[in-house]
């Protein structure tokens, strides 16, 4: 296909996808269902005289399709941010496909350690991608990886508490320490009297869960390339070396650790995945690219065109820790008064550019008074700037969890955190 | 091995279903005037799903030489699961659909209709995102006790990201969509793009906070949309009443076996239909072949029928009202909205705001979000007035802040307009984005929390 294309266009790449899937869903102790799924997706970039255009297909090219394609370029614009295919992706050895059949046992485990939950729900997933690459350039290259991850949530009358593992084998996956973290959270709220948030501006203590999942949000509004480019972004160019969050802060994108589960050794444009810092000690550092932002921003590509070359998105967060504990109690005790706040969920902005967001809490929420919890909070919502969010940090604890669920934007590595003087509503 | 082969290759499984399903289409992304992107897709497979061992069983392949693994794999996975269950999972009994219908091809050039939507709002505002989609969707979905259905259904769809900003002013932002089955559905939308590009900056310069405090809320239809959404339709969906979302996309205030309880006034008649003509959520039969037809959700303020397919029909001791929906071949069909809408009055617009001395109307919403049991909502206001008196007065910004037994527990009025607005609806893990509509009616809820 390549070398056929070679002849009619100045550029063509081909990036193959299979991924193929297990996922055990269990709900009310029971498993509702248990899938496998193989998705394919072979995507097709042509250029030609500076113009561009994709295809892509679950199932093999067809020449017929090709050949539309080819008619549809002459007629597309010429790309301003055009460039020649200059990325050179990794030949990388394939992992063997991890053992689903123990993705049973992780959730029985996980159910069983649960203590003091009625009923428990959730889903433990184990993916296996399997990528290749080449292009009219000369460059090719390939890998195969896995990932896996298990979100259980833990129910009790009205409360419950949700523990997620991601990881890259399905060893490595403690059903029973996220069962037992589920049932910690429980028993500390039973008993509790309980009473609906009052809005005003609180101290919070965001769990591993929230904190890398605004922090997937963060990465993905206002440090992707393509974002700032569309000026969409509260940051600019302009922005970077400046301090704009709390000298506690340092983030990072992962995707290039192979023990991460967003691990990725190289983009859909065949770049290579780079270590990119976001935040340094608060100071905006650099953003995510694709080859196009960084053509227009004048940089290189750092391998994060991730579903298509459309845009640069992040695979996996990396939260730096910091020095205050690592426990619950100690955690509470490093808050002195406030909130704590387990789960969230439905981030939703008012206005991307300004990063005025809401998003509502799920799961037990406590407040806490003299570093202890005295009730439990419901119907909370955190709504504030994500300016306000990252400026106000003011510790993390010493341990990061690696999470992954459902309603994250990117997987994460991620300690606890406490911040200053949030917004909260109902 | 075809799709009759596949059922008749049960391999000791008590139903089996496979749907061949092939999704054809072309995007196409501008971002201020440049094309960001344009991509022609096609996504094409086999999704297979059996009974088994009393588990429930799934397997996708993308290949026809692969549907004698997927039965194998989707039985042995049932057989597997089923281990971890008290009782066995059944499907309700039906009468079910032998059918083919299609619906005529949508014809739309994704680039060209953007550009030429690009050019009447270039100089309005300071972000112009466009995103424009054709595809037709084909499903044969094939059952072991009696479905056959082919059905072929294009679809349009365009969204419109529009971002305001002004130094000494702030910021605004405004997401419009429009899509359905057929062109009409997109007509005259280049005059309404420009008409929300002008109100951003109407807006940006002339609306205010709004004073807090516990208003008559006139809701226009937007409004009507996404309220009947998030509070009736996603926790009338069956399967959420009985936990199975309950990790991902959540629960109901509804709990099991709670049938005919208030949840609005007596004025409040809420339906779901999949075969409103031209609509964004169209369908005639669902995916496990069932007939489609209108889910009364709220009668006269009492919830009356869940959303539900086979599976928890069979649960709650009922039958399928034909709301399985499977979004693409690799996903399993779970109950989902199609169109969804709070029923017309007899008010007209213009009596309910004659009608109410101290309120807000609020035309148009930013940012929302509603708890995972959809008990406690939130809804920015983007454009939207203060009533005093029964006259419109100065625009306002601000949320209500509403849990829905007040919401819909406080209407007083429901207009005889009527308007429809797109959505893609999110659900499922792993996660399964269909289309729907969403809409109704200007209506009145008394006394709500506006902050």
């Amino acid at each position: 296909m390549i070398e056929r294309l070679s002849r009619l266009v100045d550029e063509a790449a081909l990036v193959k996808i299979k991924i193929d899937n297990y996922m055990v869903r269990f709900a009310n102790d029971e498993v509702t269902v248990f899938k496998h799924w193989t998705t394919r997706r072979e995507s097709l970039y042509l250029a030609k005289d500076k113009r561009a255009m994709s295809l892509s297909s679950s199932v093999e090219f067809k020449w017929e399709d090709v050949e539309g394609a080819l008619k549809k370029l002459g007629e597309m614009p010429e790309d301003p941010l055009y460039l020649p295919l200059n990325c050179r992706p990794r030949l990388m050895g394939a992992e063997s496909f991890d053992n689903y059949e123990k993705l049973l046992d992780v959730v029985k485990e996980a159910v069983d350690s649960a203590d003091g939950a009625e009923r428990n729900a959730g889903a433990a997933v184990l993916s296996y991608s399997y990528v290749t690459y080449e292009d009219t350039a000369g460059a090719s290259g390939s890998y195969g990886v896995n990932k896996v991850y298990l979100t259980i949530r833990s129910f009790y009358r009205d409360l419950s508490a949700t523990s997620s593992i991601a990881a890259r084998r399905v060893a490595e996956l403690n059903g029973k320490r996220a069962g037992s973290m589920n049932s910690q959270l429980l028993n500390i709220a039973k008993g509790l009297p309980s009473k609906r948030v009052e809005p005003g501006r609180r101290d919070l203590l965001l769990s591993p869960l929230i904190w890398g999942s605004l922090m997937g949000e963060v990465v993905s509004v206002w440090a992707s390339g393509t974002e700032v480019l569309a000026q969409s972004s509260r940051y600019g160019l302009e922005d970077l070396g400046r301090l704009v969050a709390s000298a506690s802060l340092n983030v990072e994108e992962g995707a290039w650790r192979s023990e991460n589960f967003g691990y990725m050794p190289f983009d859909s444009e065949g770049c290579p995945t780079r270590r990119v810092e976001i935040y340094r000690e608060g100071v905006l550092t650099s953003f995510i690219h694709t080859r196009r932002s960084a053509k227009y921003f004048g940089t290189e590509p750092t391998g994060h065109a991730v579903e298509t070359y459309m845009s640069a998105a992040p695979s996996h967060i990396e939260v730096a820790p910091g020095d205050a504990p690592g426990d619950l109690d100690g955690l509470f005790k490093e808050l002195r008064e406030g909130y704590y706040i387990h789960g969230n969920w439905y981030t939703r902005y008012q206005n991307v550019k300004t990063g005025q967001f809401s998003t509502v809490g799920r799961d037990v929420a406590l407040e806490i008074k003299d570093g202890r919890p005295v009730s439990v909070v419901k119907f909370i919502r955190i709504i504030d700037t994500l300016e306000n969010i990252v400026k106000n940090v003011e510790s993390l604890s010493k341990n990061t969890l690696q999470v992954y669920w459902w309603d994250m934007r990117a997987a994460a590595t991620a300690p606890y955190v406490v911040l200053r003087n949030v917004g909260v509503s109902t | 091995m075809d799709l009759y082969d596949v059922i008749n290759y049960g391999v000791g499984a008590s139903y089996v279903e496979v749907r061949w399903q092939r999704d054809v289409g072309t995007v196409a992304v501008l971002r201020n005037g440049v094309v960001e992107y344009v991509e022609s897709y096609r996504q094409e497979g086999y999704g297979v799903r059996v009974l088994a061992g009393g588990g429930l069983g799934f397997a996708a392949t993308t290949d026809a030489d692969g549907l004698k693994t997927a039965v194998e794999t989707a039985v042995k996975l049932a057989r597997v699961g089923g281990r971890l269950r008290k009782r066995s999972i059944a499907f309700s009994e039906e009468r079910l659909a032998k059918l083919r219908y299609s619906l005529p091809p949508v014809d739309l050039d994704p680039l060209e209709y953007l550009k030429n939507l690009d050019k009447v709002i270039e100089n309005k505002v300071n972000v112009r995102r466009l995103f424009a989609a054709v595809w037709t969707t084909e499903k044969h979905i094939v059952t072991s006790d009696g479905a056959d259905v082919y059905s072929k259904i294009p679809r349009a769809a365009v969204f419109a990201i529009l971002i305001r900003h002004e130094p000494s002013l702030g910021s605004l932002q405004r997401f419009v969509a429009r899509g359905g089955v057929s062109m009409s559905t997109l007509s005259r939308f280049e005059e309404e793009l420009a008409n929300e590009a002008d109100k951003l900056n109407f807006l940006l310069e002339k609306s205010r906070h709004v004073s807090p405090g516990r208003y008559d809320v006139v809701f226009g239809p937007e409004l009507t949309g996404i309220l009947v959404h998030e509070s009736i339709g996603h926790p009338f969906e069956l399967d959420r009443i009985y936990g199975r979302e309950g990790a991902e996309a959540g629960e109901s205030y509804i709990r099991p076996g709670e049938f005919n309880i208030q949840v609005g006034s007596s004025l409040v008649n809420i339906v779901d239909y999949p075969a409103v003509p031209d609509s964004y959520g169209f369908y005639l039969v669902d995916d496990e072949g069932v007939v489609a037809r209108p889910k009364y959700l709220v009668r006269e303020g009492v919830a009356s029928e869940f959303i539900t397919n086979r599976q928890y029909a069979a649960l709650a001791g009922g039958s399928s009202n034909g709301g399985a929906r499977a979004s693409a071949f690799d996903r399993e069909p779970i109950p989902r909205m199609s169109n969804t809408y709070l029923m017309p009055g007899d008010w007209r617009p213009e009596e309910i705001i004659k009608d109410t001395k101290r309120g807000v109307y609020v035309v148009s919403y930013t940012e929302w979000n509603i708890d995972d049991i959809r008990y406690s909502g939130r809804y920015g206001i983007l454009e939207g007035y203060l009533i005093e008196n029964g006259e419109l007065k100065e625009p306002v910004r601000g949320f209500v802040e509403v849990d829905t037994p007040e919401l819909w527990g406080n209407v007083d009025a429901v207009g005889r307009d009527f308007r429809l607005y797109i959505g893609t609806c999110g659900k499922g893990n792993p996660a399964q984005g269909v289309p729907v509509t969403m809409g109704g009616p200007t209506f009145r809820s008394r006394s709500l929390r506006v902050v």
